[in-house]
């Protein structure tokens, strides 16, 4: 075991180096930036802010002073905010995360209830009828599903916020805070739910269907054990197997941050300041958040090999 | 092994064959009837041959104009005139959304035949090759993997505004950055299955019958590949579409005035169109969401004809 996930650590390493590679690339390589975008500047002072910026030295010189200052943990300086980028990403990283986790409980609990319910009885009409909701539910596209909530149940009917996390000029502190602040998350929550369910809930549904048809769960029926028994005991256990890395790949999402809907809805997230300093080209920022993301898949995925080893000794010694 | 695979080119072409009479119908006619059984599966593909016919010919058959602006029916909601309204220059919507569709759809479908083929035959060559030719391929892949592919885009899409490409350029070049991301997942498949498929006892069969290499890959290895290729690329197209009408209406993909259905839903910015006037973005969302259903549900009917381990399990 131990083995197993030292390889995989050093496997890890170069990736983590071509990823910084290439995002510095991509940032490197596009013409303009945040000094250029500015017209008031006079080119000698243009010129001046570069050389205070290094940004007029040769590129392998700025990857390398970017990498070693990313191992000594320093993420850079905003331009835009004017503030260090890792304070950027602490003020709005966690109201991602929060959006994100009360998703991902959600669809996750949603999506195993329903896939194991819709595999028992497969064709049966409850298995039509999730078959049908999860294409609806993987093919929307995810800022037209935002509208048409928003449409609805905030402007129509008026009974939820339309976007943000608070309300304007609250101070409400507690209770009325929390209950302010889950009033506004109604929304944005029910969107990813939706979304994620869907391949989730197919995802299930298909395992089980394998689980079902093992013979271990031939062999407990035969032994003359409960339904209930044999589907959660023996047979959810084994279509949980697989499940597993799943959940490792979720760890990017968590604080990714979900783009479209934060941006659709208001939510101060790092999704949304994504966005924002896109336009802005506040290029340190955008470097480090999409490292971060990088850095995460990556961890993601080694969390995913990790626990389906422990949870499977037989991908222990492939 | 050696042994086996010296080359004996007189005896090549001279044996028998099996009759093959008894033979029944081809594997591909039998996927075919399982699709044809399959109804969901081919009212999608009506719905999208319908939306294809609809959006190539519907605006030479409609009586307005992609460009033409009518500054006195602005803002028209859906009526006898202008089945689905005018937008705030007095343009057609209905005509807009067909156009819109011609975009959408070719952006869809040439980025997935790109990056269909550069996944296939760099999948292919990694699987067949081996060695450092693999490992080269995959950590390639795995690195493009690593990156989320919307952020990605998202800023590939901010690099286009960046070099101000024309607007009639820019679909090339997004039809090109979706492949260029969209390649590495059919990579992996298809390397995984050449790699199981290069060890069976066929193949070894046609490296001892002598035959000449090109025919081994082309003839008996890569078309047992060919129903994976089509149902990935099938879903390819789906999530394509998806992709560009996110970027599109971020105002990073297809720009006006060349009009697209993510583009077209930009008008949902603004508080006045979004709320008083659904005629102006609802369409566009619709026809995304119908048309990508309708190609995950073709995708699966597909998936369903054409593998027959799938078959075997719905059968139980």
């Amino acid at each position: 075991m131990r083995t197993y996930v030292l390889r995989r650590l050093l496997g890890a390493i170069p990736l983590l180096f071509g990823a910084s590679l290439l995002i510095f690339l991509v940032f490197a390589l596009t013409p303009g930036d945040f000094i250029d975008g500015n017209i008031n500047l006079t080119p000698q002072r243009a010129a001046e802010l570069k050389a205070l910026y290094g940004l007029d030295r040769p590129l392998w010189a700025r990857y390398l002073s970017w990498l070693s200052q990313l191992l000594h943990g320093d993420l850079g300086f905003s331009l835009q905010h004017q503030i260090p980028v890792s304070t950027l990403l602490g003020q709005y990283l966690w109201s991602s995360f929060l959006l994100a986790l009360v998703s991902l409980l959600l669809y996750w609990t949603l999506s195993l209830a329903v896939g194991v319910l819709a595999a028992v009885r497969p064709y049966g009409w409850f298995d039509r009828v999730v078959t049908l909701l999860v294409f609806a539910a993987m093919s929307f596209p995810v800022f037209f599903l935002c509208l048409l909530l928003i449409k609805w149940f905030a402007v129509d009917l008026g009974w939820l916020p339309v976007g943000g996390m608070i309300s304007i000029g609250s101070n409400a502190t507690g209770w009325d805070y929390a209950l302010d602040v889950a009033r506004h998350m109604v929304l944005p929550v029910l969107t990813l739910v939706m979304l994620q369910a869907g391949g989730l809930t197919r995802y299930v549904r298909a395992s089980m269907l394998d689980a079902l048809a093992m013979d271990c769960v031939r062999t407990a029926r035969a032994k003359g054990l409960p339904e209930r028994v044999v589907i959660l005991r023996h047979a959810l256990r084994n279509a949980l197997l697989p499940l597993i890395a799943l959940l490792g790949f979720e760890l990017p999402g968590l604080f990714a941050g979900a783009i479209v809907t934060e941006k659709i809805f208001n939510w101060p997230g790092v999704g949304h300041i994504h966005i924002d300093t896109l336009a802005a080209r506040d290029y340190p920022v955008l470097m480090s958040f999409t490292l971060l993301l990088a850095v995460l898949t990556i961890v993601g995925n080694l969390l995913a090999d990790v626990l389906s080893a422990l949870a499977d000794p037989r991908i222990r010694l492939r | 092994m050696s042994v086996l695979s010296l080359r004996l080119p007189w005896r090549r072409g001279q044996a028998e064959l099996v009759s093959l009479a008894a033979v029944g119908r081809t594997p591909w006619q039998q996927a075919l009837a399982r699709l044809w059984r399959n109804r969901p599966a081919i009212l999608a593909l009506l719905f999208l041959a319908l939306m294809v016919i609809a959006c190539v010919a519907g605006p030479w058959l409609l009586p307005w104009d992609l460009e033409t602006t009518d500054a006195l029916a602005a803002n028209h909601p859906p009526g006898a005139g202008h089945w689905l309204g005018t937008d705030f220059l007095g343009r057609d919507i209905l005509t807009r959304l067909l156009h819109a569709g011609r975009i959408s759809l070719a952006v869809g479908l040439v980025s997935v035949v790109l990056s269909v083929v550069l996944g296939y035959v760099l999948g292919a060559l990694a699987g067949y090759a081996g060695g450092w030719v693999d490992g080269a391929i995959m950590r390639l892949a795995d690195l493009l993997m690593t990156i989320p592919s919307l952020p990605l885009l998202i800023i590939l899409g901010a690099l286009l505004s960046e070099l101000q490409v024309a607007p009639e350029q820019r679909i090339y070049l997004v039809m090109l950055m979706l492949s260029l991301l969209g390649w590495t997942n059919l990579a992996r498949i298809i390397r995984g299955q050449v790699q199981s498929l290069r060890s069976r006892d066929f193949m070894l069969a046609t490296e001892v019958l002598g035959l000449p290499l090109w025919r081994r890959l082309l003839v008996h290895l890569l078309p047992n590949t060919i129903p994976t290729l089509i149902v990935v690329a099938t879903t390819g197209v789906a999530s394509a579409i998806l992709n560009e009408s996110y970027l599109s209406y971020l105002g990073l993909g297809v720009v006006p005035p060349t009009p697209s259905w993510g583009n077209m839903m930009d008008t949902a910015n603004s508080f006045v169109d979004f709320q008083r006037r659904p005629w102006l973005w609802m369409p566009p969302g619709l026809a995304i969401f119908a048309t990508v259903i309708a190609i995950n549900v073709l995708g699966d009917g597909l998936r369903d004809a054409l593998d027959p381990r799938l078959q075997a399990r719905s059968a139980r």
